[in-house]
């Protein structure tokens, strides 16, 4: 059972959450890039086995987005952080 | 100003039943008589935010997203960094920031439409919730006073504990009647009455 920490809330079951994507990918700059960068970048995934850095959104709770690194293979949890402060250290 | 009427006026008028031991242990009611608004700053702006709230005279605001705080006929709870839930017995001080409030520092909206309030009482009523809620609602956890935005029956519900067997639940008021059928339906065993409050003080 995936319980994941909510900077905001606290622990939390993984089901008030919603997934958003893999968090290390980077979108193509409005205007720049082909067609096949975009196809790439919203129909094409790496499935990786491991560690993974992840959006998430707490739906059911404060609604704000998180960044969370999950163990793909055992779906143990591990650091999580608003997404927002992500933002604004980058 | 429109006059407020309640979805679950109906469900109001169905009364309780006994549960299987012939008792009645919860009390489902609907709070009325109170207002509700979200106070949210921009990026950046929460500190200014406050700074403005206190010069209008509102209480200060929490620091965490744990418990509610009173003040007189107030109640501010923390939703997230800069958003916070505002609930009175009046709107006549959030009409009063709604006006004067610096529309760059943040803004303020008015829910008290958009929200129903529930109140859920009894010896069950922790067993009741903890059937639909994934936390934990042992008093040593959640406390008194301590609220969790969470869902229930898949629907987005703020949760407060109002007193050791009193709870409140704040729901959309689309999804009232659906949080109410779950209620009733999850009442069931335990047997139940149905009220209907007017908030004196929050």
């Amino acid at each position: 059972m995936l319980i994941i920490h909510c900077p905001n809330c606290g622990e939390r079951h993984y089901t008030e959450f919603r997934y958003g994507g893999d968090a290390n990918r980077k979108r193509p700059a409005h205007g720049s890039g082909g067609l096949a960068e975009w196809h790439d970048h919203v129909f094409v995934f790496d499935n990786p086995k491991g560690a993974h850095r992840e959006y998430w959104q707490h739906v059911l709770g404060c609604r704000d987005w998180l960044v969370l690194e999950r163990d793909t293979a055992t779906n143990t949890p591990g650091v999580v952080r608003l997404a927002r402060d992500e933002v604004a250290q980058r | 100003m429109p006059e407020r009427h309640s979805v679950l006026e109906s469900h109001l008028q169905a009364g309780g039943r006994d549960g299987v031991d012939g008792a009645r242990s919860l009390r489902l009611a609907e709070l009325r008589g109170w207002h509700l608004c979200q106070l949210a700053a921009f990026a950046g702006t929460d500190d200014a935010l406050r700074a403005q709230l206190q010069a209008l005279a509102i209480p200060a605001l929490p620091q965490d997203s744990l418990m509610f705080i009173a003040d007189g006929e107030s109640r501010f709870c923390r939703l997230a960094p800069g958003r916070y839930l505002w609930a009175a017995t009046t709107d006549t001080a959030m009409q009063r920031v709604m006006r004067e409030l610096d529309p760059a520092a943040g803004c303020v909206t008015l829910l008290s439409a958009a929200r129903l309030r529930l109140v859920v009482e009894g010896a069950a009523a922790r067993e009741l919730l903890s059937r639909g809620i994934a936390l934990d609602l042992h008093p040593a956890v959640f406390a008194v006073g301590q609220f969790a935005q969470t869902g229930l029956h898949h629907i987005p519900v703020l949760l407060e504990r109002v007193g050791e067997q009193r709870y409140a639940l704040y729901v959309p008021t689309t999804w009232a009647v659906s949080v109410w059928e779950w209620l009733i339906d999850a009442a069931l065993p335990f047997g139940y009455d149905i009220g209907i409050e007017t908030a004196s003080g929050l």
